[in-house]
């Protein structure tokens, strides 16, 4: 990291909603501001708050984004079987897929990417919340994508918990992120 | 230092408007513009200035048009299916000549559409209402520019003392990016002689604005004042860019967000040896036709790119007169046939080696 002056990186995450797929993606783009020169942030829901199809699209980059809408991402973060039904194709070639084991249960169909499956659910339980499954799938991400460093994440995940008055759940969001980027 | 911050291109607009002293805002929620009435009623009070939630659509146009005759910078926002309603009340304002801002941020349609993104309504934000008047119309095509071209559409508005739309779209008003918070300077403005601001001003004296140019005063009058005014815009205002157009054999045009998915297209064919370019025009109207017209020499390979069943598709015909062949990646190449379904990369790449 640092070394490469024209980095630009792209990684999208998809889920339904609830899952936390816009709260991880907006977690690595806030902290991505604090590395890269221009971030974009795109997300993509359906009208209804819980249960429709998620996907965010997440740029960092020392040059100006091109397109914040990413057809072909190089990372995938995938938390539930539908939205790797819809989004596994889209991966380019070599590309670097992550998903939740514990709610994805059919063989991928590509032979031509890096894939890694975490049950990102049952860890997430084992901690006491499901609800930072997301969480821990981002740890995964960035032990293996190295795109950030962790403790640029945490401290951007304090940050924001605090301003949304709601530092209580910082230490078991940590844990989270942790517990992905440690196993 | 200049503050850099992570924002959505619905609260870039609101940010333009603090920085441009706007200090009346009037709307109405509807989604995909929520970001900004929801920023404006946060603060615009904190600063003193006027926020106020507007029963409706056709409400909150005719308080901006109250606000506007008093010499206030004002502005509304809204989404195409409101900003049909607000046509009325534009086309008063027309009458009237009085400058403002007023957003749109593009849902599909028509009727009520869908609550995601689309780019079908530049035929009714360039050609308006009844009437027949004529309103500058500005395209942001990422964040930044969103918070820029707000500050410079307020500007505008004054400078001609003519409303002004800056046509955004779901994509661009929900997705953030990082942004360079510095306000802008701009030359200064002659003093509104023509406000209403009641008669303890202006040595007693009564001021009267009227949206029936027809019945009040001369007609005539009023159409040459207006057609001037048109004619100096369209001199003086035409505003575009260009990305790797200088050798360019096929040259794209596109606008807004549609217009970043199409950089990357162009990207995409550059790998592979095609020379593709891309002509963004940044104001609607004017269009850049003059300039259109003059690449017409050196390709004749054009491919334009909307997020509709083809408008502004119209206006290059126009702009290119015969000169080339013009082809059209549509809202029917979407990826998904649901509302969400938008234009890639992919496709307009495809459709860049169609026409080779």
């Amino acid at each position: 990291m640092g070394e490469d002056k024209d980095r630009t990186y792209n990684v999208a995450i998809a889920g339904y909603g609830g899952q936390g797929v816009l709260t991880a993606g907006l977690l690595i783009a806030r902290a991505g501001l604090k590395t890269y020169k221009h971030v974009s942030w795109y997300p993509i829901y359906e009208t209804w708050q819980r249960g429709g199809r998620v996907f965010c699209g997440v740029v960092l980059s020392d040059k100006h984004v091109v397109s914040p809408v990413i057809s072909e991402p190089e990372n995938l973060l995938v938390l539930d079987e539908p939205a790797l039904d819809l989004y596994e194709d889209s991966l380019i070639n070599d590309g670097l897929l992550i998903y939740n084991s514990s709610m994805i249960k059919r063989k991928l169909k590509r032979d031509n990417i890096k894939s890694i499956g975490v049950p990102v659910t049952e860890l997430a339980k084992n901690l006491g919340a499901v609800q930072v499954s997301n969480l821990v799938l981002l740890g995964v991400y960035l032990k293996i994508a190295a795109v950030i460093p962790i403790d640029i994440i945490e401290s951007t995940l304090e940050d924001t918990l605090k301003k949304e008055k709601k530092e209580k759940f910082a230490s078991l969001n940590k844990q989270a992120l942790r517990c992905g980027f440690e196993r | 230092m200049v503050e850099k911050v992570l924002i959505s291109g619905n609260e870039a607009i609101g940010y333009g408007a603090i920085y441009a002293d706007c200090t009346h805002y009037f709307g109405y929620p509807i989604t995909p513009q929520n970001e900004l009435i929801e920023f404006m009623a946060r603060e615009f009070p904190k600063l003193g200035r006027t926020f106020v939630q507007a029963e409706s659509e056709f409400a909150s146009i005719n308080m901006v048009c109250g606000a506007a005759a008093t010499g206030r910078r004002a502005m509304t926002s809204t989404s195409s299916t409101a900003f049909s309603l607000m046509q009325e009340g534009i086309s008063g304002i027309a009458a009237m000549e009085l400058p403002c801002l007023i957003v749109d941020v593009q849902r599909g349609g028509p009727g009520a559409g869908s609550t995601q993104h689309s780019q079908m309504d530049y035929l009714l934000a360039t050609r308006g209402g009844h009437g027949g008047y004529k309103n500058i119309v500005l395209a942001p095509f990422s964040v930044q520019e969103g918070f820029e071209l707000t500050q410079l559409a307020f500007y505008l508005a004054d400078k001609y003392r003519i409303h002004v739309i800056l046509l955004s779209d779901g994509i661009l008003g929900q997705m953030y990016e990082s942004v360079s918070l510095e306000k802008h300077e701009f030359p200064s403005l002659p003093e509104k002689t023509w406000a209403v601001k009641g008669s303890a001003t202006n040595n007693c004296q009564r001021k009267f604005i009227h949206n029936s140019p027809g019945i009040i005063g001369s007609y005539y009058d009023y159409m040459k004042r207006s057609k001037e005014k048109y004619d100096k815009i369209t001199e003086n205002e035409v505003r575009y860019s260009s990305y790797e157009i200088e050798d360019a054999e096929i040259i794209l045009i596109s606008y807004g967000s549609t217009a970043r998915i199409v950089m990357e297209a162009v990207q995409k064919a550059r790998k592979e040896g095609i020379k593709a370019g891309l002509f963004r025009p940044v104001t609607l109207w004017p269009f850049p036709r003059e300039h259109l017209y003059k690449l017409a020499d050196k390709t004749n390979k054009f491919l334009v790119v909307e997020d509709c069943m083809g408008q502004m598709v119209e206006d290059v015909e126009l702009a290119l007169q015969g000169k080339a062949k013009i082809d059209l990646v549509s809202s029917l190449d979407r990826n998904l046939p649901t509302g969400s379904g938008m234009i890639i990369s992919t496709k307009v790449l495809e459709k860049i080696k169609n026409m080779l």
